[in-house]
This record gives structure tokens, C-alpha cells and sequence, in this order.
């Protein structure tokens, strides 16, 4: 049964970001500390962002069976998805069909079929994962 | 391009030492030593103005530091810190000398363990937490059983009591994990959680000596909750959470 608390070597991705961007020995001096400040902060606003929305699915599919019609409820229920550009935040249909309203990077799909009205509520489309470097 | 000194971590010895051939940057620069009396800095040569965040680059730095402290204690200094020159560097350590001394003695042949325990099944949590307060269900019954009625406010006041009803859980139940672990750590550090469903993020100080007493812990708090609670548990690391100290001037 030990394997549910087995340990993992140090060294994978997270587990360095958690460690090394903001804790340790800070030297301000006349050593150079760095242009990490400005990636820091999109890091972290990302994961907010992740942590934000997980407390919203929860919230929204608590209790079972509710209904939520209150426009707060409607705004947290829309996903939403990183634009690839500018790396904000985006309303996932928006940005699949529209295009970003902060950048104005447009999707292939706004591209290749022009730009479709949203709202109709029968498209299933996968969207792509966006990759988080 | 001016070649700067990348600072790795601080060590105690005045002996010099190469590490290989694994310096940040992917050019494959030597980490050495640069030491006063017996403190030294761990660095590898990198050309100043570049800096490129990216998984390699922090994944190096994490390297080196692991592969130091295989032969030393030692102090670990955040990512990207780059001096101009080595004599800056032995400067840095002339300065702090004492308070680094003093920190490499407290740490000295401790390393960290991260711990984080996260809830496997947030559907049943949220149940439990309507189920355990009569209150809670009856205001759930009222609001899922579409009346006609605007609940609106019910639903409100239901969302703020779980919400709270959910951090009090979190808390008793970090506590009840704790509590076998504080016992063999010599010292430990509770960081930011994230997520509904993240109970503990915890960093254990924990001497060489009693790794195993600590693993035997961990793997005991997997048995007896590990149908509930995922556990992530990675080390040793450098102590990271255990270094606060910020050179200023």
C-alpha cells in the first residue's frame, strides 16, 4: 500500500517552478537578480487563473442539480482559454470564433470560415489544447 | 558578450572543486568553486543580458544544485542570479560571512521534503460537508427542488456556508496529517495551497539521519488516508524554504 505515498527525485518541472523562482537566497546587490519577475508573474497569475476556475466548476456543480441563472453563476460558467498570442484570458468561444479582443489573434477556424456568430449553442467543436510554455 | 559568474548556491569549504561539465545554458560550462576563507560560491560562467526562461534553464539550475549537495550542505540561491565577476561574488561572501556560517550550521546535513496532500474526489467532499449540517441540507433540498419558489438568496447563503464549511475541513484535516509528521522534521513551512481540493502544501526539514523515519511516516499516512487524499511527495531537494536570507546592499 506504500505506493500511495511514494516518493518522486526532485527535478520535474512543477515541482522546480514551486522551489526555485521564489524561495532561496535573494541576492540584491551588485549581483544581477534577474528578468525573472515579469515570467514570475505570468506563472503565477496562470495558476490563480487554473485555481479559480476548478473553484468555480466545483461551485457550479454544487449542489446537484442546481440551476444557476444569476449572471455571476453565467460569467464563471463560460470556459475559458489562453489566447496563444498575448496569453490572456479569454472566453473560449469567443476566442475560437471571433478571435482575441485583447491582441486580436484569430483563431484558424475564425480565419478559415470567417467570423461565425456565436450564441446558437449547437457547435461541439473540439478545441485544441494551447500549449503553456 | 561580457561573460558573468551564475550563482548556484553557497557551500562550506575552501577546498576548490569542478562539478562536471553542467553550468546553465546548454554551452556546457564547468561549475566551480570561488571561495573565501572556507565559504565558497558554486558557479558556472554565462554571457550577462542573456536570460532565457525556460524549462531547461531552470531544470539546469535545479541540477546543479542536486548534484552539490550530494558531497555538501548547502545554501540555495534563487534562479537567475548573475554577478558581473567572481570578485563581486567573493565580496558576497566576505560580507555575510557570518550569517551564512550561521545558516550552513543550522542546515547542516538537512534537506527538504515537499508534501502535498490533495482530496481525490471533490464530489464526495462537497457531500460530506452538506451532509454533516443539517442546516446545509435542508437548504439544499429547498433549492434543488424547483418549487417555482426564487432561491436565489438560499443559494447565496448556501455557496458562503460551504465555502467556509470547506477551509475549516482543510484545516482539521491538515492537521490530523501534521501532526505524525512535525514530530520527525526539525523544522517545517506550510506554503500557499491552490484549489478547492489542495489540503496541505508543506515543506519538511528533515535530517539525513531520519530520511528514513520520515519516508516510513509519509508511507504510513498513504495507507491509512490514500483512498481519500492523493500525496505528492518529493525530495530531497536543496532547502529551499528553509533559506530567507535577502542581501540587500
Amino acid at each position: 500500500m506504500g505506493v500511495q505515498a511514494e516518493r518522486d527525485t526532485p527535478g520535474t518541472l512543477a515541482d522546480v517552478i514551486d522551489r526555485i523562482l521564489d524561495k532561496g537566497l535573494v541576492i540584491n546587490a551588485d549581483i544581477s537578480v534577474s528578468v525573472v519577475g515579469v515570467e514570475l508573474l505570468g506563472i503565477k497569475i496562470r495558476a490563480a487563473l487554473a485555481s479559480f476556475e476548478t473553484a468555480a466548476k466545483y461551485g457550479l456543480e454544487f449542489p446537484s442539480g442546481t440551476r444557476m441563472e444569476t449572471p455571476a453563476w453565467q460569467e464563471a460558467m463560460v470556459g475559458k482559454e489562453t489566447c496563444p498570442q498575448c496569453g490572456k484570458r479569454v472566453p473560449k468561444e469567443e476566442l475560437m470564433n471571433e478571435g482575441c479582443p485583447w491582441c486580436g489573434w484569430q483563431s484558424a477556424k475564425a480565419k478559415g470560415a470567417g467570423v461565425v456568430p456565436s450564441g446558437d449553442g449547437h457547435r461541439q467543436k473540439e478545441i485544441p489544447p494551447v500549449e503553456v510554455k | 558578450m561580457h561573460e558573468g559568474q551564475y550563482l548556484y548556491c553557497i557551500i562550506e569549504t575552501r577546498e576548490a572543486r569542478n562539478f562536471g561539465r553542467i553550468g546553465i545554458g546548454g554551452r556546457g560550462d564547468p561549475v566551480i568553486t570561488i571561495a573565501y576563507r572556507d565559504l565558497s560560491a558554486v558557479v558556472s560562467s554565462m554571457p550577462m543580458n542573456k536570460y532565457v526562461v525556460s524549462k531547461e534553464t531552470m531544470i539546469a539550475h535545479e541540477k546543479v544544485i542536486e548534484a552539490v549537495m550530494k558531497d555538501y550542505t548547502v545554501l540555495p540561491v534563487r534562479f537567475y542570479s548573475v554577478a558581473p565577476n567572481a570578485e563581486e561574488i567573493r565580496s558576497l561572501l566576505r560580507r555575510r560571512y557570518h550569517e551564512f556560517k550561521k545558516l550552513l550550521r543550522e542546515l547542516d546535513n538537512k534537506v527538504e521534503f515537499g508534501l502535498k496532500a490533495i482530496w481525490k474526489e471533490m464530489d464526495a467532499i462537497f457531500k460530506e460537508i452538506v451532509e454533516e449540517n443539517e442546516e446545509n441540507k435542508v437548504t439544499r433540498d429547498k433549492v434543488t427542488a424547483d418549487s417555482g419558489e426564487d432561491v436565489g438568496p438560499d443559494k447565496a447563503a448556501l455557496s458562503r456556508r460551504v465555502k467556509l464549511a470547506l477551509e475549516e475541513k482543510k484545516a482539521k484535516e491538515k492537521e490530523v496529517l501534521l501532526q505524525p509528521l512535525r514530530k520527525v522534521c526539525s523544522d517545517f513551512c506550510l506554503n500557499t495551497t491552490y484549489g478547492d481540493d489542495m489540503i496541505m502544501n508543506a515543506a519538511f526539514l528533515v535530517d539525513r539521519a531520519r530520511e528514513k523515519e520520515f519516508d516510513s511516516c509519509v508511507e504510513q499516512l498513504g495507507v491509512h488516508y490514500g483512498e481519500r487524499i492523493e500525496f505528492k511527495y518529493v525530495g530531497p531537494a536543496p532547502p529551499y524554504s528553509f533559506v530567507n536570507i535577502v542581501v540587500k546592499e
